[in-house]
């Protein structure tokens, strides 16, 4: 093997208003490859609107978002501005074309990723995958529940191998079986790619992820590794959602 | 009483605090001006009563303008400047004749306040949990009785200035209201025992409005006017009137199943349940997908396995479709079929009338750019496009991306073109065999010029609506705030198809200048087209 490739996602001073309400103010963050990092933030503070900043489906006020690259030993060998073909994007409420049967959709999806990466099964091993039984594969997206749903989302990134992925609370619609699965499958992917992942449930977030980052006032602050697994993890947590202060946390940006 | 009073308060207030949200809503969205209203608005109290009364205000005076511009458009313009003919001692009886059919019957089957859908009952009674029979029973009176004054004075007047008894103007619209209210205890009867919603079934409301328009007008064209008044106003007509009302009246009060019955209409539009999607309501209903409408063979049967890609999804979206596209094709086919058989016959009878075809080929052109603005298709498809595709899949970046926007255009326009050149082919068939049968000679040049314009107009609203489409995207989630570049293009193009139908001395080159104008737009829509859609073509 030649020598590791690093990918970097770093944010810049991300700004966004909505009118006169600044829901961020200046984050400013370095995510890595290889990590799953947990974004928590209370409702409202604008973890959606973070991620829909990133994949384009918001113009920021300000800020950028880059994706570098570095090698071993040689060190950042390539800096790109984060496209949205870059991003594997799991929406918190499930958006897909309604008017196609889950087959067609996932269809869809390989055929026109087929020449950008290898794809490796066939349309009913991805279904599998997911364990989406064969009868609901022949039926309209419209009539899928909001997991059966969600799955589709996920089996999008897990097609298409995108750098980034962001998932926005996606496994609190997932029954216990899928749940466990899917962290089963992040985990397996995650040194190829940087996954961020918001979610509101504590325990998820410490017992998937590999680094914790808070998302409170408008920016962004990694919540200490050494707490994660220590007994004041929980009130530090609660600490920094519920004022903002930085006490003991290191800010992202001088990382 | 007391109780009807305050009903309608509570009412009124959630209606205009929701109003005035709107207002500021929109106000913000100005230019310039949008940017300094604070979002403290919403919550500022005095401020808002102070919106809620301007409009209100503003309300009120658009209903009482808004029947004056009917009367003056439908009634009294038609009467100065069309029927030339009706002298004065005979405006007060033909005024009643149009204000008969157009307003007492026409308009009463179009109105249903007690079971039409709308967004202040939706709230009211879905989401604020009011009782279904205090909302809709005052709601009914306040909606007859507001109509009663609204007409009030630009009847009154219009009535008494055409010179008739300024009292049988007060008279009439009593006469109005008393029948628009038996007329809703009618159609909770219907409902109630059939299900059958007449205001939302559009071929009974055709059924009703193409006669009553053509009873109103027609007579006038051969200088004859109806004695409506004399029957109208006599004795028993107002009696029989008074005690349909009061029945009506007792059969709504009386009647008790209101929560049900209320209920069941609102679901017809279940997509309210987003507040945020309210004003798609109707737009969307009429492009929705039913999972019932497809078998599980035809969902598994994998027909398009082969295409690839986006042509495969394109091919799947016209294929879920067909039933929207499908179905306006056949009906405008039975509609081309109809008009060409009724005028066989009518050349047959009077072969003096389709003489005047003779030789003059061209003046019916103009005519037809108008029929052609109404028979194309495009808008309906588009809005499927948008709610049951083009809105989900706009949240991908790959679907983002400008070739796939500009190649699933083509694919659509090509669809749409082949779908109204079938219409233009067809008219021009009709044409052809109308010639044929009515021995009608021509020069072959003309008939030539214009199947060729006819095709050319096809494709001119196919790219029409979907250049404005992909353009400038007009239709939103959100409050459906629409692009005025879009209303502007619209209406500019509605005006010249509208002004071809008053063109009276069609010259020569008319066929020319229609072939030119289609093209140009054409070229210059899909130029526009490859220039801005990647950049514009968003859900906004
Ligand atoms: N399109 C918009 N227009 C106006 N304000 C918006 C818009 N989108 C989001 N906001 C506001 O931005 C703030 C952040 O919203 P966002 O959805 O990003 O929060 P979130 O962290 O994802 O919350 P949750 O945990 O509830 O999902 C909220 O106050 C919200 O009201
Ligand atoms: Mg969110």
């Amino acid at each position: 093997m030649g020598k590791e490739k690093l990918m970097k996602l770093e944010l810049k001073d991300i700004k966004k208003s909505f009118g006169e309400k600044q829901v961020l103010k200046g984050a400013g963050f370095t995510f890595e490859q290889g990590k799953i990092y947990g974004l928590l933030g209370r409702n409202g503070a604008g973890k959606t609107t973070l991620f829909n900043c990133l994949s384009g489906d918001l113009e920021t006020d300000g800020g950028e978002a880059l994706l570098l690259e570095e090698t071993e030993g040689d060190g950042i060998n390539a800096v790109n501005r984060l496209m949205p073909e870059s991003i594997g994007y799991v929406f918190t409420t499930p958006i897909l074309p309604e008017f196609l049967t889950g087959y067609e959709f996932l269809k869809f999806f390989i055929d026109i990723n087929k020449g950008k990466t290898r794809i490796e099964k066939t349309v009913d091993e991805y279904f599998d995958l997911m364990k989406i039984e064969p009868e609901d594969r022949h039926r309209l997206i419209k009539g899928y529940s909001h997991g059966m749903k969600n799955k589709l989302q996920m089996l999008c990134f897990i097609i298409s191998r995108p750098p980034v992925i962001l998932l926005d609370e996606p496994l609190t619609s997932f029954d216990v079986i899928v749940a466990l699965e899917m962290k089963k499958l992040l985990r397996e992917i995650k040194k190829d790619h940087i996954i961020i992942f918001s979610t509101h449930i504590l325990q998820l977030a410490t017992d998937l992820c590999d680094e914790i980052v808070v998302l409170s006032n408008g920016v962004l602050e990694q919540v200490d590794h050494e707490m994660l697994h220590s007994k004041e993890f929980e009130e530090k947590v609660i600490e920094m959602l519920s004022d903002g202060k930085s006490m003991g946390a290191e800010s992202g940006e001088q990382k | 009483m007391r109780y009807l009073a305050t009903m309608l308060l509570a009412i009124y207030n959630i209606n205009a605090t929701i109003n005035a949200n709107r207002v500021i809503f929109y106000l913000k969205r100005l230019p310039l001006l949008g940017k300094r209203i604070p979002d403290r608005l919403y919550s500022d109290s005095e401020l808002k009563m102070i919106a809620t009364v301007i409009v209100t205000i503003l309300n009120v005076l658009r209903k009482f303008i808004g029947k004056t511009i009917y009367i003056g458009l439908m009634m009294v313009l038609p009467l100065m400047l069309l029927f030339k003919e009706i002298q004065r001692p005979e405006y007060p009886a033909a005024f009643l004749q149009l204000f008969f059919f157009l307003s007492l019957i026409a308009g009463t089957v179009q109105i249903s306040a007690l079971l039409e859908a709308n967004r202040n009952k939706y709230i009211c009674i879905k989401l604020m949990r009011f009782n279904a029979r205090d909302f809709v029973v005052p709601t009914l009176f306040a909606r007859h009785a507001t109509n009663f004054i609204y007409f009030l004075p630009s009847v009154m007047l219009t009535y008494a200035l055409l010179g008739g008894k300024i009292l049988h103007g007060l008279l009439l619209l009593i006469l109005m209201t008393a029948f628009r209210l038996s007329f809703e205890a009618v159609q909770l009867l219907i409902y109630d025992k059939t299900r059958i919603l007449i205001n939302k079934r559009f071929l009974i409301q055709w059924l009703v409005i193409i006669p009553c328009l053509a009873a109103a007008y027609l007579p006038l064209f051969y200088h004859s006017v109806w004695p409506v008044g004399r029957i109208l106003f006599s004795l028993p007509m107002i009696l029989l009137l008074a005690a349909g009302a009061a029945v009506g009246i007792a059969y709504i009060l009386k009647y008790h199943e209101y929560k049900r019955t209320i209920e069941a209409t609102l679901k017809l539009d279940d997509i309210m349940v987003d507040f945020s999607k309210m004003k798609g309501e109707a737009i969307f209903s009429s492009v929705k997908m039913k999972e019932e409408d497809f078998s599980e063979e035809s969902l598994r049967s994998g027909k398009f396995e082969k295409k690839q890609g986006y042509e495969y999804l394109n091919a799947l979206f016209f294929e879920r479709h067909r039933k929207l596209l499908e179905k306006p094709i056949l009906n405008r086919l039975a509609i081309i079929g109809t008009v060409l058989a009724v005028g066989i016959i009518i050349s047959l009878f009077f072969p003096e009338a389709a003489g005047q075809l003779e030789h003059n080929l061209p003046s019916i052109l103009p005519s037809f750019v108008f029929v052609m603005y109404f028979i194309s298709l495009g808008d309906r498809i588009c809005k499927a496009m948008f709610y049951n595709c083009d809105i989900s899949l706009l949240r991908y970046s790959f679907y983002r991306r400008k070739d796939v926007i500009l190649r699933s255009f083509i694919v659509r326009l090509r669809k749409v073109v082949v779908l109204n050149l079938i219409i233009g082919i067809a008219i021009c068939v009709a044409l052809y065999i109308f010639v044929e049968v009515a021995d009608i000679s021509f020069r072959w040049m003309d008939l030539m010029l214009f199947t060729v314009s006819i095709l050319c107009l096809s494709v001119f609203f196919s790219v029409h609506h979907l250049f404005l489409y992909y353009v400038y995207q007009p239709y939103t989630t959100e409050l459906g705030v629409k692009n005025p570049f879009f209303k502007i293009i619209n209406s500019v193009v509605y005006l010249a198809c509208f002004a071809c139908l008053q063109l009276r001395n069609v010259p020569g080159y008319f066929t020319l200048v229609v072939i030119g104008a289609t093209v140009t737009y054409i070229i210059i829509g899909l130029t526009l087209v490859y220039r801005l859609a990647p950049r514009n073509f968003r859900v906004k």
